[in-house]
């Protein structure tokens, strides 16, 4: 197991938000939670990243314990996060996004890895030297995902990434994803409202409702479960 | 009018205010603290150049590059044992504020030890800073005028390639607009932070050093002119070095011709009321540019001066 969160009740300062959740991420699997608008997908990402407050439980990655580290400490051992909102600098420059998102690497990884995202996402050579803030949502959600790239992390954790782009750019770049995965041997966790998409492609899923987990089990088995509509709006319970 | 010393020493007390009011800009931008202990760091600022002066001799400005790095640690020890941690736990902005507050008293009592242990020490009389004396003088104008407006320049210049070109500086900007981003990316922004109260706190040493020739000084002066300082940050809009400093020239240069203006017109009562004068003008900065300096669009502001300019010439 990659990653592990055990019985996870966490929030943002005095308020709860999950309750003993329980999350396992196998190692090259692509893990889907889906769950409707406020049930805590954000939160639990964020949790895993040590940005919320964890009241109880932990979180582990390849076996020790992240949760109480701070941030920069659980990205720097290969965890790329990829934010819902506020994913790239606005007032900076494309190309200082991409340099920024690979901080820790030497110059030469550096250039390597831009021609890389760059060959993936060939608009963001177009408005290398522009600042972020004046690229449209499907441009910006691109940027972020190549900063996410950047350092070819163990595990991506990509929030709500299909939101701002056009369902076929959005069914390009997951494409491109599984790509990753199968070529670098990338572990993935995706979060989702719109469950139909992101069920397809996954191997394990969980159902996320008011802050807990209401199933787990494979992807296609969710998609497909007779009481699937009942359980996300949270009217039925397993 | 005005004797053109006044306006000499106008621009060197300007030119402090303003290397003040960039420390307030940079912390206040990286931290969200506002920060109080200026005061006192200004002060220290000054005492260092004094001390050594009149200790070890030599030119004033000889000093000038020690009050910053002994103000800049001095920045960096407020932020490890006070700051950090209160941000760590989730202070709000106020609280930080407050705390400032409490971490200057601290800070004042230490200058007035050092004061009184120069005067028994060394039985120097600590208390009246004056170091005039010790500066050069050039076409009828004191050195410092100068002087410190050449270091304004050269800083402004050096902070700007800083942020810009280098990699720390990129990683601080993207700080300050999105910290968790940042730590996502594995950029630890404690020592962002670090760096600006190490930068802030060294633009107020090297503010106090100026204001050493410029002024005199005492124990209080920075608390005399934190007004001054805070209203040039905000003048500048907060969030702008560049703001900030355009802010302290403009308040530094309507505070110093403005009491002197006013108290040969009105008579020496008016000197007790020279903080009103900052805050007028911020006031009356606000009122015209809601967003401080820094939120003109200086491209259409020149154009529209350019065309004034055309309209009356023809
Ligand atoms: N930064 C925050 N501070 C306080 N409450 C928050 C914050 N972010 C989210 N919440 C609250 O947590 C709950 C879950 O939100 P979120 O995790 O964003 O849900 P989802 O991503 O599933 O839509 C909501 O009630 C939301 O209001
Ligand atoms: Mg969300």
């Amino acid at each position: 197991m990659l990653l592990e969160v055990r019985n996870l009740i966490s929030g943002y300062g005095k308020l709860k938000v999950l309750f003993n959740v329980n999350l396992d991420v196998e190692e090259k699997e692509i893990t889907v939670v889906v769950g409707p608008n406020g049930a805590g997908k954000t939160t639990l990402l964020n949790s895993i990243m040590g940005i919320a407050t964890i009241y109880d439980g932990a979180v582990y990655y390849n076996g020790s314990k992240i949760s109480g580290m701070p941030t920069h400490k659980i990205s720097r051992l290969g965890i790329a996060y990829l934010p819902q909102m506020g994913n790239v600098f606005t007032e900076l420059t494309v190309n200082e996004n991409l340099r920024l998102a690979s901080y820790l690497l030497d110059k030469a990884e550096v250039k390597d890895r831009m021609d890389e995202v760059l060959s993936l996402f060939p608009v963001l050579d177009k408005f290398i030297n522009r600042k972020a803030g004046t690229l449209s949502g499907g441009e910006r959600r691109m940027l972020a995902i190549a900063m996410a790239l950047m350092r070819r992390p163990k595990i991506i954790l990509l929030d709500e990434i299909t939101t701002d782009l056009a369902p076929i750019i959005a069914k390009k770049v997951l494409n491109q994803i599984i790509d990753l995965r199968d070529k670098l041997g990338l572990t993935i966790l995706i979060v989702e409202q719109l469950a139909k998409i992101a069920l397809e492609l996954g191997d394990q899923a969980y159902l996320l409702v008011s802050g807990t987990m209401r199933y787990s089990g494979k992807a296609l088995e969710l998609l497909r479960h007779p009481d699937f509509s009942e359980l996300y709006l949270g009217i039925k319970k397993i | 009018m005005l004797p053109s010393i006044a306006i000499a020493k106008a621009v060197a007390y300007a030119d402090s205010i303003a290397l003040m009011a960039a420390g307030i800009t940079l912390i206040y931008m990286c931290t969200r603290t506002f920060n109080f202990a200026h005061a006192s760091f200004v002060t220290w600022g000054l005492y260092v150049v004094y001390a050594m002066t009149m200790l070890q001799g030599g030119s004033p400005y000889y000093y000038l590059p020690l009050a910053f790095l002994f103000v800049g640690v001095l920045g960096v020890a407020v932020y490890m044992l006070v700051i950090g941690p209160l941000m760590r736990r989730g202070a709000s902005p106020t609280t930080l504020m407050m705390t400032t507050l409490g971490v200057d008293l601290v800070l004042l009592s230490t200058i007035q030890m050092f004061a009184d242990f120069l005067t028994r020490t060394y039985r120097l009389y600590a208390r009246r800073v004056v170091l005039e004396v010790y500066d050069f003088n050039t076409l009828g104008i004191p050195g410092i005028t100068y002087v410190s407006l050449i270091i304004v320049v050269v800083l402004i210049a050096a902070i700007h390639w800083f942020m810009v070109k280098t990699k720390f500086g990129t990683a601080m900007r993207a700080t300050i607009e999105n910290p968790d981003l940042s730590s996502v990316l594995g950029i630890n922004p404690n020592v962002v932070y670090i760096a600006s109260w190490f930068i802030g706190g060294g633009l107020a040493g090297l503010g106090g050093g100026i204001a050493s020739l410029a002024i005199s000084g005492d124990p209080t002066i920075g608390s005399r002119i934190i007004v001054s300082m805070f209203a040039s940050s905000i003048v500048g809009g907060l969030y702008s070095v560049y703001g900030s400093v355009l802010g302290g020239l403009l308040i530094g240069l309507t505070e110093y011709l403005g009491i002197m203006l006013l108290s040969t017109q009105l008579g020496g009562w008016i000197l007790t009321y020279r903080p009103v004068i900052p805050l007028i003008a911020m006031a009356i900065t606000l009122l015209i540019y809601p967003r401080g300096l820094a939120g003109i669009n200086w491209g259409k502001a020149l154009l529209r001066i350019k065309s004034l300019g055309g309209r009356t010439w023809k």
